[in-house]
């Protein structure tokens, strides 16, 4: 039987007239890393706040590793290592002086923090950068050291709300290298994104989330077998022609399909029998083929299959 | 409360201070700059000579005819000296038209037109009548018409008693004292009755300043502290006003919040932070005060007034941070934070008494100086370090210092937590 780490049920949330967060029931398991895959403004970060002690839910129960979010919060707190999206560095401070910060806020005293800093300067590559102030420092080496500072209090179960957003491949490699090190180490990970490979490559379960819904919750491959088309089908032209969408959508399952520069995928239960039919289309309109790929179908389709947009963009 | 918590914004803050030009320019740079102003605008220097350039115009025929004429007046002026530098300095003009032109260009201070018959009217002990025209703008005006005023007066004077010197000796000469000895009046009734009526009134005006006001170097220890007073209220309403904002903006509020902190915590830390701010800042102005400028202030730790001093002025930064707390319920951003800071810093600092003394403001702003109570402390400091006054002046207005300060504080308070949770949910 799997521990539960992080049981939430029924939280909502909301701002003015704006449902951010809408009902919505988890449990995470300790150890797990877990993802919560969305485009912007489904709810992510809301929920994460929430799961952080930021702000209170309007209704619904959290509770952290057997704790109530509304009765413990300090103690949660303790447990917790937070690392948001946007920067938590001070750009006058130098690499040292920003762990040290956040070290007394935990309440560290002064000779264990420089001992654990070191350590996880360490761990995250930074040993060599102590003394470098954080404005000096590339968007790689920013990223892990919001990490360093995530796990300053050693925290059981830590929460990342986009930690790769905004890096080059390499430095997101880096990243997710340490957060699968993390994982090996026995720590809780939960992870907002809106990268599909991301959640693919690194979580245990994915759980999408569309207008502050949780839509799907399963590992990867499941949500993918579950959810997913057979197969995908990404059509290239060199250039489009008018009602394109129209022509094509018949081809595709539910009539989903989607459109970005002169491309369009869209979805089949077989191609040998699909994909005939669309080049005799294509030839039809106009529309001059430029290549054809069949691929597997990925979490960014199964978020297509379910919301009818892609990742990326906010309405189809 | 976690000292540890405290502590970690305290040196933040600091180091951030620290590294931050824009910042010790306003806090460190700036009163200096201010009192140097304050200094050389409003601080007389020591010993400095006044000097009046006179023109004159003889329409006197008579001034060949006697030994004691019009010109014997202008030789006096032009030979007067202070410091062996002469007071005035004359220029002859032709007639009055040519003088009163050079007057309104501002060639000369004073015009003087001895008239017809002055030199006879003088010698013959008749009222020698003339005029003066003065010009310039108002302040040297009223300088410059002391200046001749006092001089004319004192001659008039010297005059009166010399020529009620030379009556008397008509009086032996022509025998008619006899005649005031029979009478059983003596001829030094009759000199103190002549003198009463060449010098109805003689009085002796004496100028007599506070003591520490009266030399350049209190003078300027009184501009001192009124830096201190800026400083206090410039730190205290950019603290106020900044404490969520810029955490925020940074992007680092909602990761100290994911913390076990206390948002008071955040508060004291960055209060602790702003005084020691202040405190460095204060000390640099006292010290360039007194070694740059020669500024006079008396501190004596042992003076049970002036030990107070220092509660007070704590006070008195509390007051200017709970203002600032005000000011960050409308903030949406720094920059608005530091726009409106400003806005309010100016006209306070001008208009209640902390820069400009309170009797040179005008009546309606005057009662400003009464509702800002760090105006009322830096007054009390004054009074204390400058005046030399004692307990005297402090206790009867300290607990209701005490009790304004922390009111405009917890007002502060209030409007910090409703800034608080407007903060964490946009």
């Amino acid at each position: 039987m799997k521990e539960i780490g992080i049981d939430i049920e029924g939280v909502s949330k909301r701002f003015g007239k704006t449902i951010a967060v809408d009902n919505v029931s988890l449990k995470i398991y300790r150890g797990e890393l877990f993802s919560i895959l969305g485009p912007n403004g489904a709810g992510k970060t809301t929920l994460m706040s929430m799961i952080v002690g930021i702000f209170p839910p309007d209704s619904g129960r959290i509770s952290i590793l057997g704790m109530d979010i509304s009765k413990d919060i300090d103690e949660i707190k303790k447990v917790i290592g937070y690392i948001p999206q946007e920067s938590i560095l001070y750009d006058k401070l130098t690499v040292y002086e920003n762990m040290m910060f956040y070290a007394g806020l935990y309440d560290i005293p002064g000779s264990k923090a420089k001992e654990k800093i070191m350590k996880l300067l360490n761990f995250v590559g930074l040993k060599d950068s102590i003394k470098k102030r954080a404005k000096n420092l590339s968007g790689g080496m920013r990223k892990r050291l919001n990490i360093a500072i995530g796990l300053i209090n050693d925290p059981e179960i830590l929460v990342l709300d986009e930690p790769t957003t905004g890096l080059d491949p390499n430095a997101r490699r880096n990243i997710w290298d340490l957060l699968r090190f993390l994982k090996k180490e026995g720590k809780t990970i939960i992870m907002a994104t809106h990268y599909m490979e991301e959640a693919d490559e690194l979580s245990d379960r994915v759980a999408i989330m569309d207008y502050g819904k949780i839509i799907a919750l399963d590992t990867s491959d499941n949500l993918k077998k579950h959810f997913g088309p057979k197969t995908v089908l990404e059509i290239s032209f060199y250039k489009s022609v008018s009602n394109m969408e129209e022509e094509f959508k018949n081809f595709s399952i539910n009539g989903r399909i989607v459109m970005y520069n002169n491309s369009l995928k869209l979805y089949a239960e077989d191609a040998d029998i699909v994909l005939p039919q669309i080049v005799e289309k294509s030839l039809k309109i106009g529309a001059k083929i430029k290549r054809i790929e069949i691929k597997e179908p990925t979490l960014e389709d199964v978020f297509i299959k379910l919301t009818g947009r892609r990742l990326d963009q906010h309405e189809v | 409360m976690k000292f540890r918590q405290i502590l970690a914004f305290a040196k933040k803050d600091l180091i951030e201070f620290s590294r931050e030009y824009e910042t010790l320019f306003w806090v460190i740079v700036f009163p200096i700059i201010f009192l140097a102003i304050a200094v050389a605008l409003w601080t007389p220097s020591n010993g400095q000579i006044i000097t009046v350039k006179i023109g004159v115009v003889y329409d006197d025929s008579t001034i060949s005819l006697y030994q004691f004429n019009a010109t014997t007046i202008t030789d006096i002026l032009s030979k007067i000296e202070v410091k062996n530098k002469s007071v005035f300095n004359i220029y002859e003009y032709k007639n009055v038209s040519s003088g009163l032109k050079s007057l309104r260009k501002g060639d000369i201070d004073t015009l003087i037109v001895f008239p017809e018959k002055f030199s006879q009217n003088l010698t013959y002990g008749f009222t020698a009548f003339f005029d003066i025209y003065v010009g310039g703008d108002i302040q040297r005006r009223q300088i410059v018409k002391a200046m001749v005023t006092q001089f004319f007066l004192e001659f008039s004077d010297i005059l009166a008693i010399n020529r009620t010197e030379i009556s008397l000796k008509f009086l032996s000469y022509y025998g008619i004292e006899k005649y005031f000895e029979k009478a059983n009046i003596s001829m030094e009734m009759i000199r103190a009755y002549w003198y009463g009526i060449a010098r109805p009134l003689n009085f002796t005006l004496k100028e007599i300043l506070p003591e520490t006001l009266s030399t350049r170097e209190s003078i300027i220890g009184w501009h001192t502290l009124s830096m201190i007073g800026v400083q206090i209220l410039y730190t205290g309403l950019f603290i106020g006003a900044l404490t969520l904002v810029t955490e925020k903006e940074a992007g680092t509020l909602r990761r100290i919040l994911s913390a076990p902190v206390n948002p008071w915590n955040i508060l004291i830390g960055k209060t602790l932070g702003g005084f020691i701010e202040t405190g460095i800042s204060i000390l640099i102005t006292i010290i360039v005060g007194i070694f740059v400028f020669g500024a006079k202030i008396v501190w004596n730790p042992f003076n049970p007034a002036h030990l107070l001093l220092i509660p007070l002025l704590i006070l008195g930064e509390l007051s200017t941070i709970g203002i600032g707390l005000i000011i960050s319920i409308f903030a949406k951003s720094a920059r608005g934070a530091s726009g409106i800071a400003s806005a309010i810093a100016w006209p306070l600092m001008m208009l209640t008494g902390i820069v400009l003394p309170k009797w040179l403001l005008p009546p309606e702003f005057e009662i400003l100086s009464y509702i800002l109570p760090l105006s009322q402390i830096i007054d009390i400091t004054k009074n204390i370090v400058v005046w030399n006054k004692g307990l005297d002046a402090i206790l009867p207005v300290f607990p209701q210092l005490i009790i304004s300060n922390i009111t405009i504080y917890i007002i502060g308070l209030i409007c910090y937590k409703i800034a608080y949770k407007k903060m964490l949910l946009t």
